[in-house]
């Protein structure tokens, strides 16, 4: 009687062994990439109801981001501004423009606008602004360029690990509490020598521990 | 480097007085093997079993199917929106909670509160501590009010015979009603209140109708207190006890510490500053109670003794006859009981209090009364104050005679405020038929219940966060009711708003009236003066005058009582009240103080009382199985099942009002598909939160609606009927180890270090020497020595607790305080039986007896609330496979919800048995108002993931952070836990033990400290003060 296999088939198990390594190793780094905050939500930019242009606000005008998200330092959250802020300038500025009429509209029936959140952590993670602003972490740092934004984007992957970058080391992140909002700021030559000097002169030490953040 | 430690024995404790026993049931007593398992399981029997009918293979059928669907779904990103206000009021700050200063009005008292606002939303009830009148905690209702806010099964539109009508047509019919009004025969049924705006409005209708009957309805009858007073004194005077300063205090069937008393947080701060011992040379107090149900006062009563409600009057006679204000009534004059507090009573003269409960009829009140006068003590420790109140008439007659009036025509309009007298009034009434017979008839109140099925009109009315009022608190401080959000359904009015509109024909605004009553009350700039009371939530100097030195009349001897061998005594429901809070799940999940029974009302009796009736309780398996009854009286009978308590008085059945109640909802059945069994556990699912719980028992009572009645028949129906109580839940090795340690105070003053006696020896050594600095098994190796823990800026506090066995009363509110806080979801009656329940504190509830007396003696209760213990070397970490409980470097135990992926090893090797687990996935299926009462700064738990005690690192969190804004370190004591600060009777302490200032040190410096399983090693960051009871020595020998 003839073998039912030939000698050829000999390597299947080889190949699928290879196989099954290989592909094993694909799916790790497929879930590993492809998974991760970096992939799923790095570039997040919902449309808004209102076309809002940082870029134009913030780099062509020159506003300070804490005229509108005036809470920052003092909260927890960092407020979305209320529709009263905006038309502080736009009842004379633009008062006709047809992309300003959700907020007129706003203004008129008192209904809030439906901003699309972008940066959103997980509910288990708490994240306090005025805690982070006042000790010297810049907008920048999480939120990215905003001034060259015209649709907010996520930039960074606001993971865990990415926290723990900053929290580990914050000597090469800190800035001073004044430089906070600037955008595109250059750290000075000694920056780690001086943010080193504050986290001893003003007990900076970012938690590690899990009840920092989750409970 | 790790040293090698060398093995250490487990040390034995050898029990200090064998024959002092403390336990939780029968069953447990008698040694049931059923406990054996109980003691060394994590969890009860069936805990793992999937929900319904169904078994684990199911169960992971289900899972499978889930599992599939669930990777359709999980795709897709969430949208999530950011509303910000159009225009944001000044000092709002989104993010940032405010907090509001208010009151609650309960049963005719307003409790200053001071409620908290999470952009908007309320979410949390604490106590006014800058009300004098308010130490700053809080009862059981005031913390569940929250809950009743965002009810979901409250009544939402106006209905009209059943059918939805809106405001606007109640309006034109109020104005119809109005038109004719000097012609009309008006009659008011109202909830006890005492606001201001009421009366003034009051007054107004009486004007404007051509008769106005208006009669005030307590739902548990007449207000024999009151009446007790106007007896003695000619007039209702209203009794506050200064419990603190008092050294006797003799309690005839009153619970001044249960939860149904009406100014519970002030009784109990008081009573437990009269019994703090900070030392072996404190004075404490002494209790005597004398009462037939176990009550959470008799639990701290240094002498109890059980006896019939209806045979106390004889008693109160016969103290009043030793104490020589009375001749008559003397009966046998040796009975130690009475001669051990009468001689108590005469040596602390005007220092003794001797008060009466609601079961009581007026008669004894009114001889309470006379005896403290005799001893001097109104105008020391008890003070009468004068409410202005007219002369009260009885409850019972006046409904009587408006009842008849109603039926024979003489009433043209009834107005229903907040009463729902249809469930609880005395079926001789008949006030359906009653009803029947008014032409207009209109029902205010929360939801569609009995009463509003049948009035012609029901207008929904306000929570009281939800609309202006006033009210005056029991000492009679005035407040304003501020609400804090608009009312959740536009058709909501409150009671003044409804009375108004009865006097003028036209809708105004609660808010102007309630300004109108105010603008004589305050002196100077109204806006100014009226900004400060709303801020502060009170006015200062507005307490009831205290009655001068009044003269005790003549008081007619208590009516002897009657000679039937079985009585049956009605209360009040420590947890749902007269079913006010029925529909409240958090109430429903609380477990009543003393039988630990759950979503349920009970016949309660004594062992002794059940054989002679043939009744019995069964437990199998850690389950009970009880007969049920048929309790006959005043020709209507009610099927209720019997529950057993030790120390019940004999031939006294007990029952609960509040139950049995039915209310409509407009919400749907919940159905799921079959893969998702969440339908299966959700409390809301299915009807209104209350259906199908418990029996009405009100129907039973007599044409007056008295507290005891003596007529009643028992019949057993044949039926069995599982009950479901936690008495057994979480059960320790308490035979072996002393969890409780209690001592007299005499024993206490002769060893004032009994507490730590009762440890064992520490290995290798044979003296005595605490645990707490025995060197640990990983001294080199331990977590918190870790760099990454030591160099945080947390390491500088180290967070600990005390809980004083002394002050605890086991009423429950730090229960549901911490229920509130910390987003705990409610399980539902068929889950606690499986051992489910998610209640991150327990009280446990301990009987204690020495001896043989099993039976016929009189065993103590103690209590013992017991949170996450905190352990230095926890258990749990050890063995969590993920790393998802953990030490912080504030040497608290936290759990990681994030990480979990539930093994549940951790509750496997917890000694105390204080995780929790979440089974289904309880958040998921809450109504979107439910969703409201949760507290934005905890996350809310899914399936699957372990919980437990925090120490509410939330508010540890929050403080720390806002000390790192204001660049200074943390005040002493800035941080309270939940449960401390709803704690009337501050019998929990929590605080940094690094600060040698914070109280948690000075407590745990107390020579009654001591730690549960201190044996283990495992250094718990929770200790306890032990108990200590004052008894009389006198009578202590002679029993």
């Amino acid at each position: 009687m003839p073998q039912i296999f030939p000698r050829k088939v000999n390597v299947l198990p080889h190949i699928s062994l290879g196989g099954t390594l290989a592909g094993g190793l694909v799916a790790i780094l497929v879930v590993w990439y492809y998974f991760s905050p970096e992939y799923t939500d790095v570039g997040y930019a919902p449309e808004q109801p209102v076309p809002y242009s940082h870029r134009l606000h913030v780099d062509a005008l020159g506003m300070d981001c804490r005229y509108c998200h005036s809470a920052v330092e003092v909260a927890d959250i960092s407020n979305i501004p209320a529709t009263e802020t905006c038309m502080n300038c736009h009842s004379v500025v633009k008062p006709q423009s047809l992309a300003l009429l959700p907020v007129r509209e706003s203004f008129a029936s008192g209904e809030s606008i439906p901003w699309v959140k972008v940066h959103q952590l997980p509910d288990y993670a708490q994240f306090s602004h005025a805690v982070h602003v006042n000790v010297g972490v810049g907008c920048e740092s999480c939120h990215g360029r905003i001034d060259q934004m015209e649709v907010v984007q996520q930039v960074e992957p606001l993971s865990m690990g990415w926290c723990l970058e900053c929290h580990r080391q914050p000597e090469l992140y800190l800035r001073e509490p004044d430089d906070v909002t600037e955008m595109g700021y250059v750290q000075p030559e000694d920056f780690v020598e001086r943010n080193l000097d504050r986290i001893r002169l003003e007990g900076i030490q970012p938690p590690t521990n899990c009840s920092a953040c989750h409970y | 480097m790790v040293d090698p430690t060398p093995m250490i024995p487990l040390p034995v404790v050898e029990p200090a007085r064998s024959d002092v026993r403390q336990w939780r049931s029968l069953a447990h007593l008698d040694g049931d093997p059923a406990f054996a398992e109980l003691t060394r399981e994590e969890f009860l029997p069936g805990a793992s079993d999937a929900p319904g009918e169904s078994s684990r293979r199911r169960f992971l059928q289900i899972l499978g199917a889930s599992m599939a669907m669930a990777g359709l779904v999980g795709c897709r990103k969430p949208v999530e929106h950011v509303m910000p206000f159009a225009q944001r009021p000044e000092d709002l700050v989104p993010g940032i909670p405010v907090r509001f200063a208010t009151g609650m009005p309960l049963r005719g008292v307003l409790h200053p509160v001071l409620v908290k606002s999470h952009d908007g939303r309320p979410t949390k009830v604490e106590g006014n501590a800058l009300h004098p009148a308010s130490s700053g905690a809080t009862g059981v209702f005031e913390q569940a009010s929250i809950l009743s806010l965002y009810d979901p099964d409250r009544s939402q539109h106006v209905l009209r015979d059943g059918g939805r009508a809106t405001w606007e047509e109640f309006v034109a019919f109020c104005g119809q009603l109005h038109s004719g009004a000097a012609g009309r025969r008006l009659a008011v049924l109202s909830a006890e209140t005492n606001s201001p705006t009421v009366r003034a409005l009051r007054a107004e209708l009486q004007e404007q109708y051509g008769a106005l009957t208006w009669v005030t309805y307590r739902p548990e009858g007449d207000d024999h207190a009151a009446l007790g007073m106007q007896a003695a004194f000619g007039q209702p005077y209203r009794v506050q006890y200064d419990f603190a300063s008092a050294e006797v205090i003799v309690s005839l069937d009153a619970d001044f510490l249960g939860p149904t008393a009406r100014n519970v947080a002030q009784a109990t701060h008081s009573f437990a500053q009269g019994r703090r011992l900070r030392g072996a040379n404190d004075e404490m107090s002494r209790l005597y109670v004398a009462e037939s149900a176990y009550s959470v006062t008799g639990s701290l009563a240094d002498h109890r003794k059980r006896m019939r409600s209806s045979e106390i009057p004889e008693l109160a006679a016969r103290l009043a006859a030793r104490l020589g204000i009375t001749t008559d009534g003397a009966g046998d004059q040796n009975d130690p009981f009475v001669t051990a507090m009468a001689d108590d009573l005469l040596a602390a003269g005007s220092r003794g209090i001797v008060l009466a409960g609601d079961t009581q009829p007026a008669a004894v009140h009114a001889l309470c009364s006379a005896i403290n006068a005799q001893l001097g003590s109104i105008g020391s420790v008890v003070t009468l104050l004068d409410t202005g109140e007219e002369m009260v008439a009885s409850q019972a007659e006046e409904l009587a005679g408006l009842a008849g009036a109603m039926r024979a025509g003489e009433v043209d309009a009834l107005l229903l405020l907040g009463v729902n007298p249809l469930y609880d009034a005395p079926q001789a009434l008949d006030f359906a038929a009653a009803m029947s017979q008014v032409a207009d008839t209109v029902h205010v109140g929360l939801h569609v219940d009995e009463t509003a099925s049948v009035a012609a009109w029901h207008v929904p009315q306000t929570h009281y966060l939800e609309a202006w009022g006033d009210g005056r608190a029991y000492g009679g401080t005035q407040s304003v009711v501020q609400p804090l959000i608009a009312p959740l359904y536009d058709a909501a009015h409150s009671a003044i708003e409804v009375l108004q509109l009865l006097t003028t024909g036209a809708s105004r605004p609660g808010f102007e009236l309630v300004r109108e009553t105010w603008r004589p009350l305050l002196t100077g700039d109204f806006e100014k003066a009226w900004r400060k009371v709303l801020h502060d939530g009170f006015l200062p100097g507005s307490a009831y005058p205290q009655a001068s030195a009044p003269a005790v009349a003549g008081f007619n001897m208590p009516a002897p009582s009657s000679e039937a061998s079985l009585e049956l005594v009605f209360r009040p429901d420590p947890t749902v009240l007269c079913g006010s809070f029925a529909n409240n799940a958090w109430c429903q999940e609380l477990p009543d103080p003393i039988t630990k029974i759950v979503w349920d009302n009970v016949a309660v009796m004594s062992p002794q009382t059940a054989e002679e009736l043939g009744v019995t309780t069964k437990y199998r398996k850690g389950r009970y199985y009880v007969d049920v009854i048929t309790l006959s009286a005043n020709g209507h009978g009610v099927d209720l099942p019997v529950w057993i308590v030790p120390g019940h008085a004999d031939g006294s059945i007990a029952v609960n009002l509040g139950y049995g109640r039915a209310i409509a909802t407009e919400r749907e059945e919940r159905l799921t598909p079959f893969w998702d069994t969440d339908d299966k556990t959700d409390v809301y699912g299915n009807g209104s939160v209350c259906t199908g719980v418990g029996q009405n028992v009100a129907v039973l009572r007599d044409s007056v609606a008295g507290p005891v009645i003596g007529d009643v028949q028992v019949e057993k129906t044949g039926e069995a009927y599982r009950i479901i109580t936690t008495q057994d839940h979480g059960i320790l090795d308490v035979e072996a180890r002393p969890l409780i340690r209690m001592a007299t105070l005499s024993e206490y003053r002769d060893n004032p270090g009994f507490a730590l006696d009762a440890e064992a020896p520490t290995p290798g050594s044979d003296e005595k020497t605490s645990f707490e600095a025995y060197p640990t098994l990983w001294e080199n190796s331990h977590p918190a020595k870790e760099h990454a823990l030591r160099d945080s800026s947390y390491y500088r506090n180290q967070w600990g607790m005390t809980i004083d066995l002394n002050s605890c009363t086991g009423c429950g509110a730090c229960i549901v305080a911490c229920q509130a806080e910390n987003n705990i979801q409610v399980v539902g009656k068929e889950e606690i039986g499986n051992g489910r329940e998610l209640h991150w504190l327990r009280v446990d509830r301990y009987f204690v007896t020495s001896g043989d007396t099993r039976l016929t003696g009189d065993p103590q209760m103690v209590l013992q609330p017991v949170p996450c213990q905190h352990c230095e070397n926890a258990p749990c970490e050890a063995v969590c496979p993920v790393a998802a409980t953990v030490h912080s470097p504030d040497g608290t135990n936290q759990m990681i919800y994030n990480r979990c992926i539930g093994t549940r090893y951790c509750a496997n090797n917890c000694p105390y048995k204080v995780r929790r687990f979440n089974f289904f996935n309880w958040a998921k299926t809450i109504p979107e108002t439910v969703q409201m009462a949760q507290n934005p700064n905890v996350s809310v738990r899914s399936r699957g993931v372990m919980e437990k005690c925090s120490f509410c690192i939330q508010r540890v969190r929050d403080a720390q952070k806002n000390a790192r804004l204001e660049k200074r370190a943390l005040y002493t004591d800035e941080v309270q836990t939940a449960c401390q600060q709803s704690c009337a009777a501050e019998a929990i302490t929590f605080g940094d033990l690094n600060d040698p200032n914070s109280a948690v040190s000075r407590e745990r410096a107390n020579s009654r400290n001591y730690t549960m399983l201190a044996e283990l090693n495992i250094k718990p960051r929770v200790s306890y003060l032990a108990r200590v009871r004052n008894p009389n020595e006198a009578l202590e020998e002679a029993s």
